[in-house]
């Protein structure tokens, strides 16, 4: 476990979001940080070095892209045909995550596309895989929070391992 | 969402956005270096970037941290019958303050499941969850609930938008 000083864990804090938009970004946060941009930058690349950010840069809205996306329930009664199913599926780029599950609908997989159509291109597909009994098309009519990630509390990183 | 809504994004933009896509540079100035890397200025780079945050197509911009590292996580999408469709909102609002929950949605109901509201609950054990989805029921007064815990993961990717093979589309 890789433990993270009291710096780190405010570097962290300052760095998840709302990245400055302008000539000296680091330099910006570092003043806000209190300490100098070098410093900033050699512990973000070090950060990044151990895996601890595992991302950095700007995350697009998929709609505001002009994508289309759903997330799709199969139900899948032999769970011997799962393994089959999921490779057969992750072969599409457009699948982005794909979570075998505890439930009648054993199989949920999220798809990004460039159109409706191509989403529902995708759906047929799936449909017609030895061991699909059921497909369900569950597009977002409504989006209440996107957050990929935890707050960067010291905590909650430590306390794991 | 309507089409209105949707952007237009030149040839050049696309271009920006790919490369955004990739991790920014760490150094004193990473878009000069982006800049430079795409032929265009510094100026051009920061005005583009700088509308896309003020317009939501960069809904984020920042570090991503793996959480991971916080050990054995689990992870649950619990689904909620909610009756009233206007009662949606406010139940996702609400939802939306615990940081438990990373994602929160409304889908369409389908057949015999009536659950429409879809949140993604993280925790480091079943138990954990628990604990957390008795205060969301207790908060909302949603008592009709059902979790699907994860037992695989077999995909985890972030989408590539215009990558190259559909740079024409």
């Amino acid at each position: 476990m890789t433990r993270l000083d009291s710096l780190d864990q405010r570097i962290l804090g300052a760095i998840q979001s709302d990245f400055p938009v302008c000539e000296r970004p680091f330099k910006k946060i570092a003043e806000k940080l209190g300490i100098s941009e070098e410093t900033l930058i050699r512990r973000v690349a070090a950060l990044k070095e151990r895996k601890i950010i595992r991302r950095f840069g700007p995350v697009f809205d998929s709609r505001k892209l002009g994508y289309a996306s759903t997330l799709v329930a199969l139900r899948i009664p032999d769970p011997d045909r799962i393994e089959s199913v999921a490779a057969e599926i992750n072969a599409f780029s457009e699948v982005t995550h794909n979570y075998e599950r505890e439930d009648c609908y054993n199989l949920w997989f999220t798809v990004i596309a460039s159109t409706r159509a191509r989403i529902l291109e995708i759906t047929d597909k799936v449909a017609s895989l030895e061991g699909v009994a059921e497909v369900i098309d569950l597009p977002a009519e409504e989006v209440y929070k996107i957050r990929a990630q935890f707050e960067p509390t010291g905590e909650e990183i430590e306390g794991g391992a | 969402m309507s089409v209105s809504d949707t952007l237009f994004f030149s040839r050049r933009e696309k271009a920006l956005i790919r490369l955004l896509q990739e991790d920014l540079p760490v150094c004193p100035e990473p878009y000069q270096e982006i800049a430079a890397r795409l032929g265009l200025k510094q100026e051009e780079v920061l005005a583009a970037v700088g509308r896309w945050v003020d317009c939501g197509v960069i809904r984020r911009f920042g570090a991503t941290v793996r959480h991971f590292r916080m050990g054995y996580e689990a992870n649950c999408m619990v689904v909620w019958k909610v009756d009233e469709l206007s009662d949606h909102r406010e139940a996702g609002a609400l939802f939306a303050t615990f940081p438990q929950v990373t994602h929160c949605y409304r889908r369409p109901p389908f057949r015999d499941w009536p659950y429409t509201l879809y949140t993604m609950v993280h925790g480091r054990s079943r138990e954990e969850i628990d604990n957390t989805l008795a205060k969301m029921s207790a908060a909302s007064g949603l008592k009709d609930y059902r979790l699907l815990f994860s037992v695989r993961e077999w995909k985890k990717t972030s989408m590539k938008y215009f990558s190259e093979k559909e740079q024409d589309r």
